[in-house]
């Protein structure tokens, strides 16, 4: 530790008597200050994660920063510097062989003007404090009473270490301690200057003996960032491959309860949509596009090295959900320390046959070396839906419904039209918004965060545990609570040989939902239906006239949902040999569902003649464990770095569950009471093991950092292969080229900052088919026959179905401009999915509707990724930075060998993106018969078109761009942080999907779009005449098969605002804090769209749009 | 890289993974005598479970019922319209035609699965070669007459079914008796349960089901000479008779050749029993009633006109309904089965063999059913066409709502076209336009655009 010490060694050519006098009181404060350093010295070695690596150095004469690159490459610690920093400094020779990295830079920088500090997996070099030479010559009284104390912290309200103060204009400086804190011998008027690798320098005047500083993160930091590639880490700078990654921080601006919807709109090429509104709902998520025809276009999670099946609720059967469910919801937002989404073939070949469709890394927040920290955090909220849908007043549906009356020539029938005549309590006045009654209400949303964290150098840890609490728009007590504990500890041993890391988390998930989402019924409640409840509060059955039954009792019949995941992972590092550590993975995740249904007898219809409630319970109970050995190699050569990587993957899943039907019970208070019914069917079992083996490896040489080739390869076997398909192999290769780096282009452009271009090509798979497809099961039939069980046939037996196999070609140019102010990022993919493992769908005669087979055709999907990311102004306290990303994709089914023949001939088009369809060209409203025409082939409207014949227009559904917009402002204390989403897209309104009620039906309401109808002959009218008798159904039949159903769905959307106020230091000095923030955050908040329906991010009229949130929460540090 | 070429021999056993549970793969089904049958009960669990071919609100005789004119429609279902109305459309409607071809499916991989197995019991295989052959020309017979030619798959090589034309009816006939005839030889008198022993429960089919077949298919071909035969065959079986009308359907019968029995926990009786038995005006929960066309059609003094037919009142408006299944109750106990064959029909399948070869013994067997039902015998024209007409009457009044009895007698005797046409028409009255191509189903539009081999009935898109 003598670096620090060795300034004050400065009095010793000390000579007058005056001067040893002073000496001695210099002593007194030196003995004083030492006190102080030592302390701070302490501070910091127990804040150096840094002591647990080890470093092999053999440099002569080599410039600093070459070592630097060096120690980075060893121990994937970074060094943060400026060039003014390194100035004055000269070659060093060191000789280290396994030396702790402390004890390493120690060594390094005796000689330097230089000191370290280690901040996570940070090095930071600062000028060391200035020659006390300097101060030597000043009044000592100055030294005593002009010292200038000050704090200087993040955005964040996290202490900074290794912060240079400097007074401007002299040479006097010096730098923050581990707790951020300083001291400077200045005076008032002074202006100081504070500057640190990774931070933008800022300048504040000093006005009293205090100053607190605020530093913002310096965007030149963007190529630097860590990423994530799952079996190894890499640096975003030399990577050779297309990994995105957003951080905890964008996490946790979101008031979210599942992390997939803290990413939409944020990465290029990954397309999220949120099915529902409903509370745990499931999500759709799309990495570059449709690979797969039939299905399993699901990516990879992986969970701290822990792949996540999201089979048990997305592909269980007996999922009883109502919102579908998604596993991700089972994970805390809070405990994510960062999402990273590999891509390429570079970056997913290594995950083999699950890496087709793209792999998502979800790394848990682990504990940092340092004195206990507590991080609480809590925020309330509300939700609404985004939209209602306009639908008919009273007076508008009457004359609907009069009109259709009129228009096939009969009149109302007492004994049925109830709606038009009265009667059966039906009013026909009355007036009732139903969106109004059913989901109208506004969700309250509750979320509760603690955590503590830190350690030594020898273990780290932070624990931490949340609650979150929402409710539905609904009537009723329905609502989502999560329960959550995380745990991650870290550590190694004395001489960091062995190391450890471990992650535990805990989520238990309460949900209590309406089995029925009311918007799927919506529009069979006219809005003079009656009341829904009778005078003395029961259910008003209307003597059997709603159309779908009282709505009420729909929400009356509750899902009561209980998952808890239980997710850990233990890494072992052990270094055997210098350069070569042996490591393990070892993760077990255990997702266990408990799912009731419950129709209590009071909610059913009298007339229905059923004599008990009952209910379905659904146990589902998943298991897996997965262990892989690794061994992992460094080696320099020269200038050259290589490293080297292989392991093994043993995977094992096994799902059990059952399903069972419970009725007869002699109560609703029983319904959960199994005992209590008197017949109890098991409708399903489930029993499915899934096994999984691979071999990987990669290999890395990096030369000078300019030159950088990255190989991987794996080979993989899955059990839902038949005998003999169950192996295959997976490779990539990925270059990269820092031009930058090139002497002639740093002197040609010298503006430009950083310059790569990289490339990849290579192999992926995708195994989701279903386990067992390959097997002519049969399976016992739910019911007993005459008091037997029977056996009915599932599949086809079918050998030959093998891995599906996705080719990635990746070219990309990431570009910093202005010492990385700006940034620019362009990705061109072209992927190439063969072998397609599809559910064809067969002839019904056949016994069956569809087979599993690989297909020998190909889809293809490319596109252009962008990203931009810019740092508007910096200025003292004010700074705006901007990330843009769009991504244009473009999918194509280009060949199908004899796709005449087979069996998608009439569902795909070649040429087309598989998401396009044909449909009759919609030609308006015949004027004489008020039926709808449609474009025939032979350009004549007709009011018949024929099928397969007449489908002459095409229509595509897939995105044509997508991407988002965020704005990052900091002023002084707050930050504004705000996101806008867009979606080019076209998709079904919601016209026409309501079949089983025509306008003009009984007590089926419409959207007010069909006032716009024909009338009388000759009308020209975009709608077809009312009818009330289902005689036009033919013709309504052929415009849901129309593009008359389709329209534009494109929006833009604010997905995302957090404001948020960190609190002046003196408040939260005295309130003995680190930091305190308030915030307001809000989700979905505006959304201009021509979108006809609820939402177009769901786009879905029978289900419940997503719900916008505005919450009000704090967050506490001390 | 250093392991990445080793150790995968290993690894292979350990991919492997056992069968689940829940399951059984083909070649285990047939080795054991067993889990065998219990592919042939899943086939009847199957076809009498709700919204299947049989019985309830799907059945052949409630949609074949309303597309003639015993049952009225009130239910605005998309489907149950069309069949009202005679107004079928290809798309979206793939109505019996998916069960049917399930069906088969399971016929045929019980056929293939008994043949090859080396360790199934001579009487078991036998047994279930007799159901699995009776099953597949039983499905054939309401396909061809439903579909008009069809495609009659033997396999269960899905290569060769995907790509399947249609046969003409008379390959299908063709098959048809050829399963029967040989369903015949393989099942013996006895019903037979799940364990293969002889029992007095009549849900699964015997030898009796199979000559009752006969009798109807040799009737639909008109060879009255052996249809009469087979007739005869079951008539003079004295296992087999006629019994009072409140017993007819009861579980086990006298009068029933083949039940099925309930594999529903809530509809523990009959479907039918449920649904068309009215407790409120028909609408949305019950979806029939009885036309006036059918009720009227009962002679005065006629039991069956009270003994089978109900009533509920509402207001002014009576409406009657098929009252043969009597509990209607859900989840109660089990009293009745739902009717698949039964003797009557062969009387009156008799008869009118009978009367077309001009055997005046016709109208005994019409007068043993005019007994049953309280009437006198019939005193009208002996003429040849008198009689027919006779029994054709006697046929709609005695199985009306019935496995769409009504519909196929109006086919097959070429009376259909004539009742449903025209403005005062049957299917004008119920609000439809009749089209001479009504008198077959559409295939499903899927079907069509999945396999091009088969195309579509006349009258229907695609051409």
């Amino acid at each position: 530790m003598d670096y620090i010490v060795m300034p004050l060694r400065a009095g010793a050519g000390m000579r007058t008597h005056r001067e040893s006098k002073r000496r001695l009181i210099i002593k007194t404060l030196l003995v004083m200050k030492l006190t102080v350093v030592l302390l701070t010295v302490f501070l910091l070695q127990a804040n150096a994660e840094g002591l647990a690596q080890q470093v092999t150095v053999n440099a002569r004469n080599t410039a600093l920063p070459a070592i630097f690159k060096q120690v980075e490459k060893q121990t994937g610690y970074i060094f943060l510097y400026t060039d003014q920093t390194l100035e004055g400094t000269k070659p060093a020779t060191i000789n280290a062989v396994n030396m702790p990295l402390a004890d390493f830079l120690r060594k390094l920088l005796e000689q330097q003007p230089l000191q370290f500090s280690i901040e996570s997996k940070t090095i930071i070099i600062a000028t060391k404090p200035v020659n006390k030479q300097t101060t030597e010559e000043t009044d000592f009284l100055q030294l005593l009473f002009a010292a200038v104390t000050g704090k200087v912290t993040d955005n964040n309200g996290q202490p900074l270490a290794g912060i240079n103060v400097l007074i401007k204009g002299t040479k006097t400086g010096t730098a923050t301690d581990a707790a951020g804190n300083f001291s400077i011998n200045a005076k008032k008027g002074d202006v100081l200057v504070f500057s640190g690798i990774g931070y933008e320098s800022q300048e504040i005047v000093v006005k009293d003996g205090s100053v607190q500083a605020v530093m913002n993160i310096a965007e030149t930091s963007l190529q630097e960032v860590v990423v994530n590639k799952g079996y190894y880490t890499d640096n975003k700078r030399t990577s050779t491959g297309n990994v995105s990654k957003v951080t905890g921080e964008d996490i946790a601006r979101q008031p979210v309860s599942n992390p997939l919807a803290a990413l939409s709109g944020r990465v290029p090429g990954m397309f999220i949509s949120q099915s529902s509104g409903a509370p745990g709902s499931a999500f759709q998520v799309q990495i570059r596009g449709i690979n797969s025809i039939a299905n399993g276009n699901d990516p990879l999670y992986v969970i701290d090295g822990v792949p996540f099946s999201i089979a048990p609720e997305l592909q269980n059967n007996n999922n009883l959900n109502p919102a579908g469910g998604n596993p991700l919801n089972l994970i805390n937002p809070n405990d994510i320390s960062s999402i990273e989404v590999l891509k390429d073939a570079d970056a997913t070949a290594i995950y083999g046959s699950r890496g087709a469709n793209g792999v998502v890394l979800i790394s848990t927040r682990k504990g940092k070396a340092g004195k206990a920290k507590v991080d609480v955090n809590f925020y309330q909220g509300i939700a609404q839906v985004t939209k209602q849908v306009k639908y008919l007043s009273t007076p508008q549906y009457l004359e609907m419904r009069k009109e259709a009356f009129k228009n096939d020539g009969v009149d109302p029938d007492p004994g049925y039209d109830f709606d038009v005549l009265g009667g059966n309590t039906w009013d026909p006045n009355s007036y009732t918004n139903w969106q109004d009654q059913l989901i109208g209400n506004t969700a309250k949303y509750t979320d509760a965060q603690a955590s503590v964290s830190g350690g030594s150098d020898q273990i780290q840890y932070k624990i931490g545990g949340g609650y979150h609490r929402e409710t539905t728009v609904y009537p009723g007590k329905n609502a989502m609570e999560k329960a959550s504990m995380h745990v991650s500890l870290a550590g190694g041993s004395k001489d960091q040989r062995l190391k450890f890391n471990f992650s535990g988390s805990y989520v238990s998930e309460n949900t209590t939902l309406p089995i029925t989402d009311p918007v799927s019924i919506m529009s069979y409640f006219a809005p003079n239906a009656p009341k829904a409840f009778n005078e003395d509060g029961t259910l008003n059955w209307a003597g059997g006239t709603w159309l779908k039954g009282n709505p009420y009792a729909f929400l009356m019949q509750p899902y009561k949902g209980r998952a808890t995941n239980l997710l850990a992972n233990l890494m072992i590092t052990y270094n055997i040999m210098k350069g070569l550590d042996f490591k393990t993975s070892l993760g077990y995740t255990n997702v266990n569902m408990d799912q009731r249904n419950l129709i209590p007898f009071t909610t059913i219809d009298p007339l229905r003649g059923e004599s008990s409630g009952s209910s379905k319970f659904n146990n589902s109970d998943t298991r897996s464990w997965i262990a892989e050995p690794q061994l992992d190699y460094r080696l320099n050569i020269g200038k050259g770095k290589l490293s080297a990587l292989a392991g093994l993957s043993f995977q094992q899943s096994h799902n059990e569950g059952t399903r069972l039907a419970a009725r007869g019970f002699s109560s609703d208070l029983l319904l959960e009471n199994i005992q209590a019914a008197s017949i109890i069917t098991v409708e399903r079992l489930t029993d499915i093991f899934y096994k999984y083996n691979a071999a990987f490896g990669r290999i890395n040489y990096s030369h000078d950092e300019k030159y950088i080739v990255n190989l991987t390869a794996r080979r993989d076997g899955s059990s839902r292969f038949g005998p003999g398909k169950q192996f295959a192999n997976f490779y990539a290769a990925g270059a990269a080229w820092v031009f930058s780096k090139e002497d002639r282009i740093e002197q040609a452009l010298p503006f430009l900052s950083f310059g790569k271009l990289r490339a990849s090509y290579g192999t992926s798979g995708n195994d989701q088919v279903a386990d067992y497809s390959y097997l002519d099961r049969y399976n016992s039939t739910v019911n007993t026959y005459g008091g037997s069980q029977g056996l009915y046939p599932v599949n086809f037996y079918n050998p030959m179905l093998a891995w599906e196999e996705n080719k990635k070609l990746e070219a990309a140019l990431e570009l910093g401009f202005l010492n990385d102010r700006f940034n620019l990022s362009i990705s061109w993919y072209n992927n190439r999915s063969g072998n397609q493992l599809v559910e064809s769908p067969l002839s019904v005669v056949t016994g069956f509707a569809s087979i599993s087979e690989n297909l020998p055709a190909v889809v293809e999907n490319k596109g252009w990724e962008f990203s931009f990311n810019s740092v508007n102004i910096r200025k003292a306290g004010f700074k705006w930075t901007s990330a843009f990303n769009i991504t244009i994709p473009k999918n194509k089914l280009v060949s199908f060998p004899n796709f005449e023949a087979s069996s998608y001939s009439e569902r795909l088009i070649i040429g087309q993106p598989l998401t396009a369809t044909k449909a009759y060209k919609y030609a308006g409203v015949d004027p004489e018969t008020g039926l709808f025409q449609f474009m025939g082939s032979d350009g004549k409207p007709t009011i018949s078109p024929i099928p397969l014949v007449d489908d002459i227009s095409l229509l595509d559904f897939g995105p044509k761009f997508y991407g988002g917009l965020q704005n990052n402002i900091s002023y002084g204390n707050f930050n504004l942080d705000f996101l806008f989403q867009f979606v080019k897209q076209k998709w079904m309104n919601y016209l026409y999907e309501h079949v089983e009620g025509l306008p003009g039906t009984f007590s089926a309401n419409q959207p007010v779009d069909v006032l716009n109808r024909w009338q009388k002959e000759g009308d020209i009218a975009k709608f077809q005449r009312y009818n009330q008798d289902y005689s036009t159904i033919e013709s309504s039949n052929n415009a849901v098969n129309s593009d008359l159903q389709y329209g534009d769905a494109s929006y833009i959307r604010l997905k995302n605002v957090s404001l948020s106020y960190n609190l002046p230091a003196r408040w939260i000095n005295s309130l003995q804090l680190q930091t305190a923030k308030i915030y307001f955050q809000g989700q979905n908040l505006v959304t201009i769209t021509n979108y006809k329906g609820y939402d177009p991010e769901n786009r879905n009229y029978l289900v419940l749009p997503p719900l916008k949130v505005f919450t009000l929460g704090c967050q506490l540090t001390f | 890289m250093i392991l990445t070429g080793t150790g995968f021999q290993a690894c292979k056993k350990a991919v492997e993974v056992p069968v689940p549970k829940n399951s059984l793969v083909g070649s285990a089904v047939f080795s054991d005598n067993k889990t065998a049958t219990a592919v042939m009960t899943g086939l009847y669990n199957t076809m009498h479970s709700a919204a299947n071919i049989s019985d309830g609100t799907w059945s052949i005789g409630k949609f074949m019922g309303t597309a003639a004119d015993e049952l009225h429609n009130y239910f605005i279902g998309v489907a149950a319209t069309q069949f009202y109305k005679n107004n079928l459309s290809s798309n979206p409607g793939t109505y019996f035609w998916d069960n049917f071809f399930k069906f088969i499916y399971i016929a045929n991989s019980t056929i293939e699965g008994v043949e090859q197995s080396e360790t199934l019991k001579a009487e078991v295989k036998q047994q279930l070669l007799g159901e699995a052959r009776f099953m597949r020309a039983f499905i054939n017979f309401y396909a061809v007459n439903l579909y008009g030619d069809i495609p009659l798959p033997t396999s269960t090589d899905y290569k060769i079914n995907n790509k399947l034309t249609r046969s003409s009816q008379q390959e299908a006939y063709k098959l048809i008796l050829d399963d029967l005839q040989e369903a015949k030889k393989l099942l013996t008198a006895e019903y037979k349960s799940a364990s293969n022993l002889t029992t007095t429960e009549k849900i699964r089919p015997n030898k009796a089901a199979a000559t009752a077949m006969l009798a109807r298919v040799y009737l639909y071909l008109k060879d009255w000479r052996n249809a009469e035969l087979q007739a005869t065959e079951l008539i003079g079986n004295s296992s087999y008779g006629l019994i009072p009308l409140n017993q007819v359907f009861l579980k086990n019968s006298k009068e029933a050749i083949w039940q099925l029995a309930s594999a529903n926990p809530v509809y523990t009786n009959t479907m039918d029993g449920f649904f068309y038995t009215l407790k409120t005006t028909p609408g949305i929960s019950n979806h029939n009633s009885m036309t006036d066309w059918l009720y009227n059609s009962f002679e005065t003094g006629d039991a069956r006109k009270t003994g089978w037919v109900g009533s509920f009142t509402a207001g002014a408006t009576t409406y009657r309904y098929a009252s043969k299944y009597k509990n209607s109750e859900r989840s109660s106990a089990v009293t009745e089965y739902f009717m698949v064959l039964r003797i009557a029909e062969q009387f009156l399948i008799r008869a009118e063999a009978r009367a077309q070869q001009d055997n005046p013994a016709a109208l005994d067997d019409l007068n043993e059913i005019r007994f049953r039902a309280g009437l006198d015998d019939y005193n009208g024209a002996t003429d040849k066409p008198s009689v027919l007409n006779a029994i054709q009457r006697e046929r709609r009044v005695e199985l009306f709502t019935e496995w769409g009895h009504r519909w196929f007698d109006l086919k097959r005797t070429g009376s259909l076209d004539a009742l449903m046409s025209g403005p005062t028409g049957i299917t004008a009255l119920k609000g439809g336009e009749w089209n001479k191509n009504d008198t077959i189903l559409p295939l499903p539009i899927t079907e069509i655009a999945v396999n091009p081999n088969l195309r579509q009935n006349k009258g229907y898109d695609p051409q």
